[in-house]
């Protein structure tokens, strides 16, 4: 009995050791700093493992959207202040909807082609998923 | 010297002496364990005598205990990685901004 003891206590023991070590092995500390923060950038470059040169050149890429996506913003937010029509609306959301997926289209070339797919299997779907009746609540910050 | 009186009266108290100690129901279950817990080999004599059933034991702990560990860490990557994809596209999307 006190050898069955003995045995299931290092069973249990070696269980636990196992778990934190595989914990640790398959954890990923820079995404849990990227949550933490909501970092989104940060995010990108950890999940894509973007190198610096390419992560540059997307940062660059989404500032200058940046400012395509404030037009855009301004152009929505203004048709539904004045109240406009559904299909005004309509026709200004394509707008941004097309710019937004040229610019993830631009993003996912400077990737590895790999990655780049990839990125763009994560996004896209993101795109179409977006619900008019359950948006964030957010402000414009650009 | 005592007196044979005195024997006498030691004699009869030791005969009207009764010892009525306290029944205890688990007597003969302590007395097994104890024998047992002697009788017990050392746990490397176990261990060779169970060799394959302790390392079969150890093995299938070590397994579970490093695929629970993956997969709780994984799913926690992925969870927040999802959120943050989530982030990312809304940051970009015009139509999420609502206005001031």
């Amino acid at each position: 009995m006190r050898n069955l003891l003995i045995t299931i206590s290092l069973a249990l023991a070696l269980c636990g050791t196992s778990f934190a070590v595989f914990y640790y092995a398959n954890d990923d500390a820079a995404m849990h700093h990227a949550a933490r923060e909501g970092d989104a950038m940060k995010w990108l470059r950890t999940e894509f493992k973007l190198n610096d040169q390419q992560f540059a050149a997307i940062q660059q890429l989404h500032d200058d959207y940046s400012t395509q996506c404030a037009d855009h913003c301004a152009a929505i937010m203004a048709a539904r202040r004045r109240t406009s029509s559904p299909a005004e609306i309509a026709a200004l959301e394509k707008i941004c909807v097309d710019a937004m997926t040229r610019h993830f289209q631009q993003v996912a070339a400077l990737m590895p082609p790999k990655e780049g797919q990839r990125y763009l299997a994560t996004v896209l779907p993101r795109i179409a998923d977006y619900d008019h009746h359950r948006a964030p609540n957010l402000q414009a910050t650009h | 010297m005592t007196s044979p009186e005195s024997n006498e009266e030691l004699s009869r108290q030791l005969q009207a002496w009764q010892v009525n100690p306290p029944a205890n129901p688990r007597f003969r279950a302590d007395v097994w364990t104890r024998i047992q817990t002697l009788q017990a080999p050392p746990w490397t004599t176990y261990f060779r005598l169970h060799f394959p059933a302790v390392c079969s034991a150890l093995a299938l702990a070590f397994f579970l205990g490093g695929l629970s560990g993956r997969v709780s860490a994984r799913e926690k990557v992925e969870r927040e990685s999802a959120q943050l994809a989530t982030e990312y596209v809304r940051s970009l999307d015009a139509r999420s901004m609502r206005m001031p």
